[in-house]
């Protein structure tokens, strides 16, 4: 049924807003928005929740999981009253303590993190809106999809229908992003949890962003729709057809890119060029034109592939771009174009200039590249530059320098004085790699290539200028050119038929969980490790879940056949199933699936009602977020997202570097008492799960600690037995013993995995284990049926 | 002055004291009531060289009877080779128990006066220590081993990145232990 509220006085019922506990003032943000809405399901109580309004659900968490700090250092230098020093118990100028410092700091990271991905959402939006109309509709798996904005129905209470609703949901996100911001000025906020509430809002905020922004380009640019067999694409360095033009797309804007790929559609180029990406564009590419996007590898590549000499000219957007490109385009003589206001790379403005003009401009060696703002321009400037620019340039690929024998005397300049080691991230042994590369020896230097995270560090160190990237690609040269894999392009949203059919089994544990695998390319020990874990899983019938560089990072492996994971396993919601959704912005099908299974499988209202869905989603969903190379402010605020949702995420060890951890304390019993919703009695859970946010130092213990916060307090015996046989087979393969906290997990006699009862009942009486009740789980007051005396 | 090994890694006012001297390292050990050694996977780097690393841990630990804890699998089971009881704990989740004043320690007798610690990557170490340097100032004294300046520890070795350099002087240590 479709109501129709007139625009002007809003008629609500006292009554309504009473139930709803919501105050007006947060109501009048989203009058214009329900000018015609459909009445889908009752309106719950926080529409458009201003920055306060899920405090007290924030503070629940985080009374469990309590924040530990590690300071990069001991200072505040953010206003004039400083440099303030806040070791120990000291407090700054404006009376702020280290806690609240650091937390501030996570804050700030969280809302550039969601303030990017909401500027992201807005341009598309706009330049999607300029081409198709504000009344092109969202569609995002057809007959397959009835929630089609779950994140946006959860936390805004509409249903947008088309290019045009999407605005007004933005509009919200901009506003809480500028009241976050604001809380961090000097002498706003200044307690330690109250920031992290807004921390946790920043990041539902910047889910909210990440939705709008992908079904915002699925429905308009027709990518694949919660298609479980999205075409398999190419991926690697080695795919590259180098005797073609190529054109490099690096960032996470996909519009100039497709107007590079229509240019070549349009003018039947197609085949006579090609267009390989970087990064999260790279996804979007393929997920446009699974037939002419190509994939290099993830962020990680990126110097080193221009160090190949194979792009002639490099197309950035925005985000985790390297801000000095112009240097490394012109080191290799390719052109570079900046295609985005965010980033203008100090380029001339030539968008208002005809493109031929530009290209001859760009071709005589008068500019270094351009700045162009018109998506058209961009496809036709690009395309016609490559074009002519691919022939001259011809001898400067794969590799600049042909011979050996450069590494050898490259090497020799090596003063030993290892101030490379000293600015590597990984502490690399570079000088070691050196020394054996000046006698001939390029194998050291060969075995960095795995391990290096592609930052250039060691280069602007070096005091001997010695292109040390350059030198590991070179002595890599074989390697490079076998980088030849099939990955499966983004397959969008989770179809509601998928969460159906998983639902049941994943809430009752039987499916023992849902891991994500996420984020960027920041890793300690190489990508590898990333692998070793999805596969695993994979084996052991989790349902996983990939999008951004770790999506791509997972296909970049082959198992002795030659395969990659995603040719030897289906991309289907489903258990022992690879799912790789795309683009970072994708990872909001992710906490989107996690918040179906409340609506679609458990009946639950969406609609506003976060609390109830973030609630039953702690208690009842095994899902955890890796993001093993964790690096920039948007995985922060992407992981915060996944925070107030409950599902707590997992970092590598550089994931450290975000300062700040959400642990829980599972020795304290009082931490891990829910309430019964069906009597409202206060009931020991065990500690399910036992963090929220929490960086592994190797890949072995993070692989126990998934299997590990997979466990919730709702499992059924019979998915706490699936649940547990991982995490004991997982604990005993690696550490030899049953873990010591293993009574903590078993409530009932039935949670015992079959398989190793008996010794494990021994091991519980050992520990002097007791039976525990088995709650219908919630830390809601409000959610008990019966009501508490 | 100590420099860290990491050239952006700056600590602020408050820096390790440098310890150049075995000597002086051991009556700090010997000092110590109740300490723990936390030991990181990276150790193993170590051990592949041909460096008994593990071994120096063992003795070191036997000497001042402290207890060892480590997550990293292989080091758990060196260590039962080694007829070791090591504890297993994710660092981090130690770092957050060490901090805590009222913890009992992993045997029970009360909170440690001494972590020292030994076999993380550089960054990860610094970041635990900060934590512990800050949260931690009032009941908690840390030792960094590492064979880099640690500036967040209460007390570190000098950049000593030669490894053979660094594992003569533990040595040199446990020898001043006795
Ligand atoms: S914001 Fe506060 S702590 Fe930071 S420099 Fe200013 S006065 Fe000092
Ligand atoms: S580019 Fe590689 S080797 Fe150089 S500092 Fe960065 S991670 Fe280390
Ligand atoms: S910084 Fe340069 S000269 Fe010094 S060790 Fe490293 S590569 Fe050699």
């Amino acid at each position: 049924m479709v109501k129709l509220v007139e625009k002007g006085p809003l008629k609500l019922s006292a009554k309504l807003l009473e139930t709803s506990g919501f105050s007006l003032k947060d109501f009048e943000i989203a009058i214009g928005k329900l000018a015609i809405e459909e009445e889908w399901e009752p309106l719950g109580p926080t529409p458009f929740p201003s920055i306060a309004s899920l405090r007290d659900w924030d503070h629940i968490l985080l009374k469990r999981y309590k924040p530990l700090y590690m300071p990069f250092c001991d200072l505040c230098c953010l206003c004039t009253f400083g440099k303030c020093d806040l070791s120990r118990d000291k407090r700054g100028a404006c009376g702020l303590n280290m806690a609240g410092q650091q937390s501030r700091i996570v804050l700030i990271a969280c809302c550039i993190g969601a303030a990017t991905h909401t500027a992201h959402a807005r341009d598309l939006v706009e330049k999607l809106i300029e081409r198709y109309g504000r009344d092109h509709p969202i569609n995002i798996g057809g007959e397959y999809i009835y929630v089609e904005a779950p994140i946006t129905r959860l936390v805004c209470g509409i249903k947008p229908k088309t290019l045009g609703d999407l605005e007004d949901v933005l509009d919200y996100c901009e506003k809480q992003i500028a009241q976050l911001l604001s809380a961090t000025h000097t002498g706003q906020e200044g307690d330690n949890i109250d920031f992290e509430s807004k921390v946790f809002h920043a990041g539902m905020i910047d889910h909210v962003a990440l939705e709008i922004a992908d079904i915002a380009q699925i429905s308009a640019l027709n990518f694949p729709k919660a298609d479980p067999e999205a075409p398999l694409i190419d991926l690697g360095i080695g795919n590259i057809d180098i005797s073609k033009p190529v054109i490099m797309c690096v960032g996470h804007n996909v519009i100039p890119t497709t107007g590079i790929i229509d240019y070549i559609l349009d003018n039947n180029l197609d085949g006579k060029i090609e267009v390989v990406g970087l990064c999260c564009t790279a996804w979007d590419t393929s997920r446009y034109s699974p037939k002419i996007g190509k994939i290099v590898g993830p962020i990680s590549w990126q110097l080193r592939f221009i160090r190949t000499g194979i792009p002639d000219v490099i197309i950035v957007d925005e985000q985790c771009v390297r801000t000095n490109l112009i240097e490394e385009a012109r080191k290799i003589n390719a052109i570079l174009i900046a295609t985005s206001d965010k980033n203008c790379q100090g380029l001339p403005d030539l968008t208002k200039e005809d493109a031929n003009d530009v290209v001859n401009k760009l071709l005589n060696g008068g500019i270094p590249g351009a700045l162009i703002f018109d998506r058209e321009k961009v496809g036709e400037v690009a395309v016609k530059t490559a074009m002519a620019l691919a022939p001259k340039r011809f001898n400067l690929k794969i590799f600049p320098i042909k011979e050996k024998e450069w590494i050898v005397s490259q090497a020799k300049k090596c003063k030993q004085c290892r101030e490379c080691e000293r600015a590597c991230p990984n502490n690399l042994q570079i000088a070691f790699a050196m020394k054996f590369a000046s006698n001939g020896d390029f194998s050291k230097l060969s075995n960095l290539y795995d391990y290096c995270v592609g930052c250039g560090r060691c280069e602007s160190a070096c005091p001997e200028d010695l292109p040390i990237i350059t030198l590991m690609n070179k002595a890599s040269e074989e390697t490079i050119r076998e980088e030849k894999f099939k990955c499966r392009t983004g397959r969008g949203a989770i179809r509601d038929t998928e969460i159906r059919k998983v639902g049941r089994d994943i809430v009752l544990g039987t499916i023992p969980g849902v891991i994500a695998f996420v984020g960027c390319a920041n890793y300690a020990n190489g990508g590898r490790e990333v692998v070793e874990m999805v596969e695993e899983f994979l084996k052991r019938r989790y349902i996983v879940v990939a999008s951004g560089c770790s999506a791509m990072t997972i296909g970049m492996y082959k198992n002795s056949e030659g395969k990659t994971l995603y040719e030897e396993y289906p991309g289907d919601f489903d258990a022992g199933c690879l799912v790789n959704v795309g683009s970072c912005i994708s990872n909001s099908h992710i906490s989107g699936a996690a918040i179906k299974i409340a609506n679609i499988f458990a009946k639950r209202n969406l609609r506003a009602n976060y609390k109830e869905i973030a609630d039953y989603i702690l208690n009842r969903i095994g899902a955890v977020g890796v993001a093993w190379g964790a690096m920039s402010q948007k995985a922060a605020s992407i992981a915060s997202g996944f925070w107030r949702l409950g599902v707590p995420v997992i970092v590598g060890p550089h994931g450290s570097k975000y300062r700040r951890m959400l642990l829980g304390r599972k020795e304290n019993k009082e931490d891990w008492m829910v309430y019964d919703a069906r009597t409202g009695e206060k009931v020991y859970v065990g500690p399910v799960p036992e963090h929220l946010f929490y960086a592994a130092e190797t890949k072995e213990e993070a692989m126990v600690m998934i299997a590990k916060l997979c466990m919730r307090a709702n499992d059924t015996p019979q998915g706490r037995a699936i649940k547990l046989t991982h995490y004991v087979n997982l604990y005993r393969k690696f550490y030899g013993v049953l873990p010591e906290d293993l009574p903590m997990f078993v409530r009932v006699e039935a949670d015992i995995p079959i398989t190793m009862k008996d010794e494990i009942v021994s091991f519980l009486k050992e520990k002097g284990w007791e039976e525990k009740v088995i709650p219908d789980p919630t830390l809601l007051k409000e959610k008990v049926v019966k009501k508490i005396g | 002055m100590a420099e860290s090994w990491q050239k952006a890694e700056v600590p602020g006012p408050i820096k390790a004291l440098l310890l150049n001297n075995p000597k002086v390292v051991a009556e700090y050990l010997k000092k110590a009531n109740h300490s723990v050694v936390i030991i990181g996977d990276k150790i193993l780097e170590i051990e592949k060289e041909g460096y008994k690393i593990l071994d120096l841990i063992k003795k070191l630990s036997n000497k001042i009877n402290a207890e060892i804890v480590t997550s990293s699998p292989k080091i758990i089971e060196e260590m039962r080779e080694k007829n070791i009881n090591a504890r297993i704990m994710p660092s981090i989740e130690f770092i957050d128990r060490l901090k805590d004043p009222n913890w009992n320690g992993f045997d029970g007798k009360g909170q440690y006066d001494l972590a020292i610690f030994i076999g993380f990557p550089y960054y990860y170490c610094w970041l635990m220590l900060s934590n512990l340097k800050h949260f931690a100032y009032n009941h908690l004294k840390t030792l960094s081993l590492e064979p880099y300046y640690q500036p967040h520890a209460t007390y570190s070795l000098q950049n000593n990145p030669l490894i053979e350099a660094w594992f003569k002087f533990l040595n040199n240590v446990i020898i001043e232990l006795k």
